[in-house]
């Protein structure tokens, strides 16, 4: 994937500028494929991701007209750029979903609090996390693959573990299939309400 | 006022609308001709801001229709081809909902202004389904006029009515024009020739001619073809003919002959009538092919296609 | 803002006297009933036996039924709401007169998206006599049910607004309908895909971005069960807003082509 940059380079007299749209939008799959499939983001993703605006860049560079059309033209109400503005727009409601998610917020509607502590259980944690002679508890609950409903239920009472022990209980969700070393952190439920 | 600029729209590579420049004058009918396809409906289109133009510019009651459109749309009355209306709705409740959309204030006693404008008060609670054709396009008219706009843009409203009902319907245009701008378009051009005040005509996307209607006939009686019609069989009267200097072509026509006179500029009928004479023929008929605005028009579609390579519009100098 | 009161008022006046609209109450009401019917009856009896050994009350999982039923149902109640409402305007050419008054394509769809979403809330409150009955049998948690009959209402929100999408796309209603219902099913699916990407080596990262990115993840053990999490009701609300987003940029492309 890395080494096709000097090639590109290579034929971009050659070629017609749209090749350079296509190539680049073709990096930028790759690497959204890699972010999706792989663990980490590996050396093709951002290979794949480099090509991409390269290409961008390159294609703004032979047909500067093209791209100030894009962006002045009427077509930008109306046309291709449609498009783009469409995209731009999901891409910020993914954003604001991601940012909303990272705050964590969840409330526990039931009468009987059936995804919260009791009031005992409660005062029993909070005096261990008070304790500074006890040791620090790992929990570590395994789910099956079709259990990724059961996490997120639970996920509020082990959140309520680590809150109300005041991070002296933590937890972490392994699904049984994944292959990747545990860690316990960074726990979810920590940060303030 | 309508000021159309160098007006072009594109659907990929393929011109509906050719670079047309026209203006429609207020107080006026402006008519509108061409054959089907003619790019009629998508220069309405563009003017009453449904669809963005890919160049020129448009001045709808002194908006542009692309940069201005909310502006333009509320100084125009629009009735596009084949009056779209929501069948379940009574024609009044149909007003009233445009009106609502539009904000007019008390739209209950505009739309019952307007239904009576279209003589339609009787029908006002009647359900568009079970409207006549002809019942329906004053339905639609009824709309255009709602919001009382400066401009109207009536796109075919003749077509499918019958005879009588096409009469009122001129009627009201005429009325109409007196004080809207009107642009009417059609492709039965006696209607033009009856309604309009000024007409514009347009053929595959681009203007062929412009003027009055009595302009346009004056341009083509001066230089258009002559038909004659005499006594003598086609075969002796044909050869004789086509030796006259002002002359270019001859043809068997319906009944007699078509002459396509060899200047332009001047009338060929005073030579033919002579040469009939002293052929020793009766000269039964002699007149401009072109009689009525109907055939105008076949004269000045004709013209292009013959002198395409050229000259891309040869008449258009002509006449503007 | 007058103009989208104005659509909103005509649309949701048409379902109130369409066929269609009154077709789509009748069987979604008919077979919540018959399973309320025989899931009460399996309950009581259940409870009964329960209640001889000391236990008693209605267990959670009746309490969500007619919620979970009908976010299941949205498929077809989706589609069949949804696909006259734009692929008609563009058939019988209405939409041309609409587009040239001072009203432009955003208020437009929003009116409309606002009608069915109403009609699809009255749907949902008819429902809420199976809860009343509840209350009859035993003591539902008002909580999960609270939960349940939020998440459906922001489900079908949801739901209704890709539904209207495809009725942009195209102006056959039967092809939006189906369009739509495959979409629909896809997204409800989507949890049970994620599960089988959960197995395979490569693709298990995915599994948990194809679930997020489906609807029963945000509704089935969560806002069902009396859970509320930010990101579910951000879910559905983002969700209603994209795809109307995309809707009014069809309805203008399509108009720009026209």
């Amino acid at each position: 994937m890395t080494d096709q940059t000097p090639k590109m380079d290579e034929q971009e007299a050659f070629i017609p500028p749209y090749y350079m749209l296509i190539l680049a939008v073709a990096g930028l799959v790759v690497a959204l494929a890699v972010l999706v499939t792989q663990p980490t983001f590996t050396v093709v993703g951002w290979g794949a991701l480099g090509i991409g605006a390269l290409a961008l860049v390159a294609w703004v560079l032979m047909a500067p007209d093209q791209a100030k059309a894009v962006i002045t033209g009427r077509t930008a109400r109306f046309g291709g750029t449609s498009l783009v503005v469409t995209a731009v727009f999901i891409v910020a409601l993914i954003a604001i979903y991601v940012f909303i998610r990272g705050q964590n917020w969840r409330a526990d509607l039931t009468e009987r609090d059936t995804f919260s502590l009791t009031t005992e259980s409660r005062q029993a944690i909070a005096g261990i996390g008070a304790d500074p002679n006890l040791p620090s508890v790992k929990l570590l609950a395994f789910y099956g693959a079709s259990q990724a409903g059961r996490r997120d239920q639970d996920t509020l009472l082990f959140d309520d573990y680590a809150q109300t022990s005041a991070g002296k209980i933590r937890w972490c969700s392994r699904s049984s299939s994944d292959p990747s070393p545990i860690s316990y952190i960074p726990l979810s439920g920590t940060r303030p309400r | 006022m309508i000021e159309v600029q160098n007006l072009t729209k594109r659907y990929g590579a393929v011109p509906a609308v050719d670079n047309i420049s026209f203006t429609a004058h207020p107080g006026q009918v402006t008519g509108f001709l061409g054959p089907n396809g003619a790019g009629k409906t998508t220069t309405m289109r563009m003017l009453t801001g449904y669809m963005p133009p890919t160049s020129g510019r448009a001045l709808v009651a002194g908006y542009d229709v692309f940069e201005q459109s909310l502006e333009v749309r509320r100084r125009v009355g629009y009735l596009p081809e084949n009056v779209p209306l929501y069948r379940d709705m009574t024609a009044l409740g149909y007003l009233m909902y445009i009106g609502e959309i539009r904000g007019i204030p008390n739209r209950r006693d505009k739309a019952y202004e307007v239904l009576e404008q279209v003589k339609l008060a009787d029908r006002a609670n009647s359900r568009i389904r079970t409207l006549s054709k002809g019942m329906r396009q004053r339905v639609g008219l009824a709309q255009a006029l709602l919001h009382d706009p400066e401009v109207l843009i009536l796109d075919e409203p003749t077509i499918g009515l019958d005879p009588l009902q096409v009469l009122e319907l001129r009627e009201l245009v005429r009325e109409l024009g007196k004080n809207h701008t009107v642009l009417f378009s059609t492709h039965i051009l006696s209607e033009a020739e009856q309604v309009c005040d000024s007409v514009v005509i347009i053929h595959r996307g681009t203007i062929v001619a412009q003027g009055s209607p009595s302009e346009l006939r004056s341009t083509l009686e001066r230089g258009g073809r002559v038909f004659v019609r005499t006594n003598a069989p086609a075969e002796t009267a044909l050869p004789r003919l086509q030796q006259l200097a002002q002359v270019a072509q001859v043809e068997a026509g319906l009944d007699g002959v078509i002459i396509t006179p060899a200047d332009p500029n001047a009338d060929p009928r005073p030579a033919i009538a002579r040469a009939v004479l002293e052929n020793g023929w009766d000269l039964i008929e002699l007149r401009p092919l072109a009689v009525n605005l109907e055939e105008i028009f076949l004269e000045l579609t004709r013209a292009p296609e013959a002198a395409a390579e050229a000259e891309p519009t040869p008449e258009s100098e002509v006449v503007a | 803002m007058s103009a989208i009161f104005a659509v909103f008022k005509r649309e949701l006046a048409l379902y109130f006297r369409s066929p269609i609209a009154y077709a789509v109450a009748f069987a979604m009401l008919l077979f919540l009933g018959i399973l309320f019917n025989g899931n009460l009856a399996q309950s009581v009896a259940f409870n009964v036996s329960v209640a001889q050994q000391g236990g008693g009350g209605v267990t959670a999982s009746d309490l969500n039924l007619a919620p979970a039923l009908i976010t299941f149902l949205m498929f077809l109640i989706g589609p069949l709401l949804t696909m006259r409402l734009l692929a008609e305007e563009a058939r019988e050419g209405t939409i041309e007169v609409l587009m040239t008054l001072p009203m432009n394509e955003a208020q437009f769809i929003i009116g409309k998206f606002l009608a069915v979403w109403s009609y699809y809330t009255v749907l949902l409150l008819l429902t809420v006599i199976y809860h009343l009955i509840l209350t009859l049998v035993g003591v539902p948690d008002a909580g999960v049910a609270f939960g349940a009959y939020l998440g459906a209402w922001l489900y079908g929100g949801a739901v209704l607004a890709i539904c209207m999408i495809w009725s942009a796309v195209t102006e056959d209603q039967i092809v939006a309908a189906f369009l739509s219902a495959a979409t629909v099913l896809v997204l409800y699916l989507a949890e049970v895909a994620a599960v089988s990407l959960t197995g395979s080596p490569t693709l298990a990262n995915a599994a948990g971005f194809v679930r997020e990115l489906g609807l029963q993840a945000h509704f089935g053990a969560t806002l069902a069960n009396g859970i509320i999490r930010a990101e579910d009701i951000a879910y559905f609300v983002l969700m209603m807003i994209g795809a109307l987003f995309i809707t009014t940029r069809i309805v203008e492309t399509r108009r720009w082509r026209a």
